[in-house]
């Protein structure tokens, strides 16, 4: 045994944690824009909101895009937009495309968003949020701070954000987005790849996910990123953690598979969560 | 006793050793310099597209290994790179792994061309990096390990979780010099047991780089030749991290109470 158990006494006495559920339904496909709830649905409903950093869009772009009631670019990732957007729906015109596909904002230093593209969303109504560089915050930081602070719904209780680009290309930037979900842990934030999907699962909570069998899995992983845990436990997992401990340097559980359709999650350190998206999502 | 103090005095005085890195093996063959850090390289190759220099990589190292179904890209996507359609130039020394992504007639090929395939299909515990790493350690004698740095393709990027276990092989294999590349940049182990000075090759990579302690926080760390440098500075994940700098000197040296990860973006390799 890697780690010792806490004495039933001690157990008993302990509050249990709350619950967290995750679901990637954001992934299913629809044939139509889901039309925004009204009345107490209102209240309680999940809204989304997009970022798009400056990387290749994933193959399901369009889909997040047409969910999310927030989009936002950060600098050269409104290229991307304009670039990819009418690529990824052949069969459409393009120009149309770009009018339905127009960011709410393009926020950054503008050093990568091409002037013609920049000028292009600025004359369609974008809002355009030029930053100076600094080093404290990165793009997406910016971008969530922008978000957080006008949120598309009532408030950010439901709120979703789902970012693309934010893994590969340059590590650096790889691990400052990684960070991003740290720093804003209370937030829900999913980095979406066309390879694999990443969260946060908190060490405050215990965590229920759902998995969407049709779009994602069966390869996951539990990363404890920035500090090693030394007891985490779940269920639905073919290779489930039992009080296990994980660290950089030993275990990490990695090449794990889905199991069931509800994986959960405890652990005494935050965790990144991550699971493969199937090639046709 | 006055012989015991002097013990405990020479501990505290005795500086850390120095750990030199250098890129050079970016750089075409001529450019070599005479002398670096560790000039034995091994080459690693991993079933992700090979980066655009891969045959500068090919060139520099004594041994090259295809993990897998690192040997379809050799096999695939080596000649395109070279405009040399002739395969039986880049045969690799080992192919190694698990064996369930190379496709049989690349198997076939390069074993017939000498390639040592090395079978580890009744290991499922590690990774393909894992256990090419693993036995090069075992290969190399005490002697040259000092003098090897392995070089590794295709660590990056794709699945999330692979790319994890491939940095965790970064951390289990702390005493190896290994840098996992990609076209966009390069990334290392920085030990906490040495003071560590990077020489910087300007023509081939920076000046983006990064610093962050994937396993555990530090508490302080201490850099040269950033520039925003650290200064007994914390770093956590939650908290602060070093990305987006920018390397202001030749030489960047970084000292830590963790184990850092070190990466700068890679240019002009085409």
């Amino acid at each position: 045994p890697l780690t010792s158990r806490v004495s039933p006494a001690a157990a008993a006495t302990m509050p249990p944690l709350p619950t967290m559920t995750h679901s990637s339904s954001f992934l299913l496909p629809s044939s139509s824009p889901p039309a925004p709830p009204t009345g107490a649905d209102a209240e309680n409903a999940v809204s989304y909101a997009v970022v798009v950093l400056n990387q290749r869009l994933p193959r399901f772009a369009p889909l997040l895009w047409t969910r999310a009631r927030l989009r936002v670019c950060a600098d050269g990732g409104a290229n991307r937009v304009f670039d990819g957007m009418p690529d990824l729906l052949p069969g459409e015109d393009p120009d149309e495309v770009r009018v339905r596909y127009k960011p709410d904002a393009i926020e950054g230093d503008m050093d990568s968003v091409r002037p013609e593209v920049k000028e292009y969303y600025s004359s369609l109504g974008t809002q355009i949020i030029d930053d100076s560089p600094d080093q404290d915050t990165t793009d997406l930081n910016k971008c969530i701070s922008f978000i957080t602070r006008n949120p598309p719904g009532p408030d950010n209780s439901n709120l979703f954000i789902l970012v693309l680009g934010a893994l590969g290309g340059r590590f650096d930037h790889e691990m400052g987005n990684i960070n991003v979900l740290h720093r804003f842990s209370n937030t829900r934030i999913i980095l979406l790849s066309d390879d694999s999907s990443i969260f946060l699962l908190p060490k405050t909570h215990s965590h229920e996910i759902h998995i969407e069998r049709s779009v994602e899995g069966p390869h996951c992983g539990l990363i404890p990123m920035g500090a090693p845990s030394s007891s985490s436990t779940t269920t639905g997992l073919r290779w489930n953690l039992d009080n296990t401990s994980m660290n950089f340097g030993g275990l990490l559980s990695t090449s794990n598979i889905v199991e069931e359709e509800i994986v959960t999650v405890t652990s005494d350190s935050d965790l990144i969560w991550t699971i493969s998206l199937r090639k046709h999502t | 006793d006055y012989l015991q103090e002097d013990k405990m005095l020479w501990r505290t005085i005795r500086s850390m050793e120095v750990m030199a890195h250098s890129s050079s093996f970016l750089l075409p063959k001529l450019h070599q310099p005479a002398k670096t850090p560790a000039n034995n390289y091994t080459l690693v190759v991993l079933n992700q597209q090979l980066p655009r220099f891969m045959p500068r990589l090919w060139a520099q190292a004594k041994m090259r290994i295809c993990a897998d179904g690192g040997a379809n890209r050799i096999f695939d996507e080596m000649s395109q790179m070279t405009n040399d359609l002739d395969r039986n130039r880049y045969i690799p020394e080992i192919v190694e792994g698990d064996m369930d992504s190379i496709r049989p007639e690349v198997k076939r090929f390069y074993s017939s061309q000498g390639s040592k395939i090395s079978d580890k299909s009744h290991n499922q515990e590690t990774t393909d990096l894992h256990k090419c790493i693993s036995s090069i350690r075992h290969r190399t004698p005490d002697h040259e390990k000092a003098n090897l740095c392995v070089l590794v393709t295709g660590a990056l990027g794709g699945r999330f979780d692979h790319e994890a276990a491939n940095i965790n092989v970064l951390y289990v294999f702390s005493d190896m010099r290994i840098v996992l590349l990609s076209d966009d940049c390069l990334i290392q182990l920085l030990p906490k047991t040495h003071h560590h000075e990077i020489y910087i090759e300007s023509s081939v990579e920076g000046p983006h780089c990064g610093i962050f302690p994937i396993g555990a926080p530090s508490t302080s760390t201490t850099t040269t030749g950033l520039k925003w440098n650290l200064s007994d500075a914390e770093m956590r994940f939650g908290s602060m991290i070093s990305t987006s700098n920018i390397v202001d000197s030749d030489k960047v040296t970084v000292q830590s109470d963790a184990d850092l990860l070190w990466t700068i973006s890679l240019r002009n390799l085409t």
